[in-house]
């Protein structure tokens, strides 16, 4: 019995921050930011639009196809870092919103680039246990609204986008085997700070009108170096414990932290370019929902079809990581 | 790996940089348009030619190209 990812549906915010726009108000050349990012354009969450608003309007596209699918779930997760609120769970207000049936569990998952994985766990847990029979899985995050204005570097790589995902167990497929885990020692080179009970907002010099949600504050080479020494060992460990070798994946997917990254570790790992999928350069890193924007773009260009062994490797903030192969 | 092919090699990975322009005694922080990005560079480079990750730590000890060459036979013997 394996994990079955029905159906992904993506919602894209309306405004694009191109690269031309942040070479005009940055003086700096577009080619710049291209080669330092791997990234031409990015989506940004309108001022009153939250993550959750996001999220509802992905997962509608595929109950407006599919409106018996509502009364289905059973399940629903929504994995972002940027709730409407530290108390109630964001997911049971998704619940009623999306009309979904009070049946449904509803639980937030607080990750990031880590999460699509780590969701994808829970759902593996879940429905192999029998206590889930079908699963709505939601990411998005609006991490751009925790930016400084004036920090190229954040502004030039994060992006807002949300996925749903409908999550079912199939019998026919293998057992997904998972590998997690974290290093705090790392979770301060990338946080938003300001943004919860540890510090005082009257003591905080970041929250204020301009980034009222906190402000992100990263160590880029910390974070680099974490990807560099975590993410060959994962990759490794993921296909030892699913008995596979490299060359039996059809396709691996990272999560798609910046374009540099991806190439270092494609080489590092190496791994053809043909076998190795991206999207940053359209995207830019989405946080939580890279993994699934990437699965979802990769089958509209048709180099993901059914019957793929695809590897997932999610690794960022935490600092975390988790990977797995899942047979589309 | 000698100390020149280190230096042809690192210069190759900084695109738009002409050939000759690092040698063993230059403060690679000095070279003209330095920024964040070519300390990746550097990391990537070291990583994937010696499979030795650098942290950030090891690179702020380091000055000239040969501290870095220096560093890299270090941590290979160690």
């Amino acid at each position: 019995m394996g994990l079955s990812i029905d159906k992904i549906s993506i919602h894209l915010p309306e405004l694009i921050l191109s690269n031309q726009m942040l070479a005009k108000e940055f003086n700096v050349s577009e080619k710049e930011i291209l080669k330092r990012t791997g990234i031409e354009s990015r989506y940004i969450s309108g001022k009153n639009e939250t993550a959750s608003d996001l999220a509802y309007l992905a997962a509608k596209k595929i109950f407006d196809i599919e409106p018996e699918l509502k009364s289905k779930i059973d399940f629903l997760i929504f994995c972002s870092d940027c709730f409407d609120y530290i108390a109630p769970a964001t997911s049971c207000i998704l619940q009623h919103r999306l009309g979904l049936p009070q049946t449904t569990a509803c639980i937030d998952l607080p990750y990031g680039c880590s999460g699509y994985v780590y969701g994808l766990g829970m759902a593996n847990g879940f429905l192999k246990s029998g206590m889930a029979k079908t699963i709505l899985f939601l990411t998005c995050d609006t991490s751009t609204k925790t930016l400084s204005p004036d920090n190229l570097e954040q502004r030039s790589i994060f992006s807002d986008v949300a996925t749903a995902n409908i999550i079912t167990y199939l019998g026919n497929l293998p057992d997904n085997e998972f590998i997690f885990g974290s290093d705090g020692s790392g979770a301060l080179d990338l946080y938003i700070e300001n943004s919860a009970f540890r510090k005082p907002i009257e003591k905080s010099a970041c929250r204020n009108e301009i980034n009222p949600f906190g402000q992100m504050v990263m160590n880029g080479t910390n974070v680099f170096t974490f990807a560099l020494k975590t993410v060959p060992k994962m990759v490794k460990e993921t296909l030892d414990k699913n008995k596979l070798g490299m060359e039996d994946i059809d396709l691996f997917i990272f999560h798609q932290a910046n374009g540099f990254m991806l190439e270092t570790l494609r080489k590092k790992l190496n791994i053809s370019e043909n076998k190795f999928y991206t999207n940053i350069k359209d995207y830019g890193n989405t946080v939580a929902s890279t993994l699934p924007l990437a699965l979802y773009t990769a089958k509209e260009e048709k180099k993901l079809q059914k019957g793929m062994k695809v590897l997932l490797a999610g690794f960022g903030v935490g600092n975390s990581w988790g990977a797995t192969v899942i047979n589309y | 790996m000698s100390i020149n092919e280190f230096i042809q090699k690192l210069e190759a990975e900084f695109e738009d940089m002409p050939q000759g322009t690092l040698k063993a005694e230059t403060d690679y922080r000095s070279i003209k348009g330095w920024s964040s990005m070519h300390a990746l560079i550097i990391i990537a480079f070291i990583d994937i030619n010696f499979n030795i990750t650098l942290s950030g730590a090891d690179l702020k000890s380091t000055q000239t190209v040969q501290d870095l060459y220096n560093l890299v036979q270090q941590k290979k013997s160690a």
